[in-house]
């Protein structure tokens, strides 16, 4: 799994056009893959690994949060809007998975 | 148009609007029975608890006639009905069609866009919590099997 | 030669045994020109996108925020990183990671053709590193990583003066034009003949640009992966025999498949279906 959240935050006056790339497997736990064990090929199901939650804030307030589950895409994009957003404010977004592992970057929008 | 109407149970006198917005931030957990549910009709049930759910055309949802790849099908969803709150998205055939749901708060422009699964070819649902209640759009997607790219 | 003259009286583009490869790529590209009026030639680099409006839209969707751009960033690193013996690939390659519109090329002195892959695996070698795997993540991401680097860079391949290199070129293009398989299609059944024609849902892409937006994101693979592997794919869809990446055959096959993209610029990585 790739190591940062991509984001491309463009601001316009005091709308903020959010873009976000976030690394993840999003496996739903129903994909199967044929494994070697003991010369014996066996088929089992890749364990679910996914994204559960993900939450913007602005300047500590959440301005956008999700649930999500095994059926969003691999590295799941997301594209938002936000308008009251000022140059030298604080945008933060974090993701959480359904084995509790987390990621978050925090930009100061120019 | 969507046929939910024609689908689902209709129940009066319910879940009032303003109730909505008076709930608490922490009510909104993650609805795990919603996500674990294999049917809309759980899935809707357990997200909506009966409130009416009204088709509307004032729900943008974008999406391709016919996705090129069942594992990453675009898809943006915007609206003008006022007060919008929630944008929930459920793939009707797949085995869990609730897929993902979305809390926009204040400062949140009406639109949001991300890219899901589609097991087959299906209708996509966009559910929407406004202020003024419960409205939903569908459109159907084509998953086609490819020719040699396939 | 005969077995050229033979094959040119069943297909719908005639090959010109007494062609050179300059005058191969001209027959080519004039083919393309008329049978696809509607498309300037440069956009066949996008493949069956620059054909099908509703595709392209969801493909632009994809190259939007495409997520082939986490393994370009492992590229970079890779690329970056020293080997044991204290080299980097810049020892072989030079500071620039943009090296990708020279190959591939023919080494007079191996008596090959010479590949990105097989370059950077040569590199490796000659500072005692293990060989990658070509079909392996990390060849993907150091070949995605370049490719991006030397994005829009004009395809320059040269066939030099010397006959073997001619010859592996036209070992290339027998390949191509080389019905094979079960199926009985030559990669020129598809790409040339029919090309912009529909096969079941798809619509065939021109044989011309194939090779310029490689390692490809392909969904199917939900990873970046090489032409090499794309090649055998297509073999096996035909049912025919496919070969090892890297083999001979499909370095002369891309050889000549590069020859023919001269002067397109080059566009990968690039998401695909």
């Amino acid at each position: 799994m790739a190591e940062e959240i991509k984001a491309r935050f463009r601001r316009k006056g005091t709308t903020l056009t959010a873009k976000l790339l976030m690394p993840h497997p999003m496996e739903p736990g129903t994909r199967k893959e044929t494994v070697v064990e003991n010369g014996a090929e066996t088929e089992r199901l890749i364990p679910a690994h996914y994204i559960e939650t993900f939450t913007c804030k602005v300047n500590g307030r959440v301005v956008l949060d999700a649930d999500m589950s095994g059926s969003v895409s691999t590295d799941p994009i997301l594209t938002f809007y936000v308008d009251g957003v000022n140059a030298g404010d604080e945008v933060s977004v974090e993701w959480t998975d359904n084995k509790g592992e987390t990621m978050s970057r925090v930009d100061t929008i120019k | 148009m969507s046929n939910l109407l024609s689908r689902r149970r209709i129940l009066k006198g319910l879940v009032a609007a303003t109730a909505l917005m008076a709930i608490p931030f922490k009510a909104f957990a993650r609805n795990t029975e919603a996500f674990k549910a294999n049917n809309m009709d759980a899935a809707l049930a357990s997200l909506f608890n009966g409130a009416q759910i009204q088709p509307s055309d004032r729900i943008d949802l974008n999406v391709p006639e016919i996705a090129e790849d069942g594992r990453v099908v675009n898809v943006k969803v915007s609206t003008d009905l006022p007060g919008l709150q929630t944008v929930t998205l459920m793939v009707e055939a797949n085995p869990n069609p609730l897929t993902a749901r979305f809390r926009l708060h204040e400062g949140m422009q009406p639109e949001i866009t991300t890219r899901i699964k589609m097991g087959g070819s299906s209708n996509v649902h966009a559910i929407v919590e406004t202020s003024e209640g419960v409205f939903s759009t569908m459109k159907e997607v084509k998953v086609t099997l490819g020719g040699c790219g396939g | 030669m005969r077995l050229l003259m033979t094959m040119a009286l069943c297909c719908g583009f005639a090959v010109n045994v007494s062609a050179t490869p300059e005058s191969d790529r001209e027959a080519l590209r004039s083919y393309f020109e008329k049978r696809i009026p509607n498309v300037p030639l440069e956009e066949h680099i996008n493949g069956a996108y620059a054909l099908d409006e509703a595709k392209r839209a969801q493909w632009l969707a994809m190259e939007d925020f495409p997520p082939y751009e986490f393994t370009i960033d492992e590229g970079a690193d890779l690329w970056e990183e020293a080997f044991d013996n204290g080299e980097t690939y810049a020892s072989c390659f030079g500071d620039s990671p943009a090296i990708k519109a020279g190959f591939p090329y023919w080494d007079a002195e191996q008596g090959q053709v010479i590949t990105l892959d097989l370059a950077i695996n040569q590199c490796r070698e000659a500072n005692g590193e293990e060989a990658l795997d070509y079909l392996g993540e990390e060849m993907a991401a150091l070949t995605a990583f370049i490719a991006y680097e030397s994005r829009d860079e004009l395809i320059a391949v040269e066939i030099p003066e010397d006959p073997a290199a001619l010859a592996a070129y036209e070992s290339g293009k027998a390949f191509y034009y080389q019905r094979r398989g079960q199926l009985n299609f030559s990669c020129s059944s598809c790409h040339v003949d029919m090309a912009n024609n529909m096969l079941r849902a798809e619509r065939l892409s021109a044989g011309i640009g194939h090779t310029t937006h490689w390692p490809v994101y392909r969904l199917k693979w939900n990873a970046v992966g090489p032409l090499h592997k794309r090649f055998m794919e297509c073999n096996d869809q035909v049912k025919a025999k496919s070969f090892a990446p890297q083999s001979e055959e499909y370095r002369n096959l891309e050889y000549f498949m590069t020859y023919m993209a001269n002067d397109l610029p080059l566009n990968g990585p690039a998401s695909r279906k």
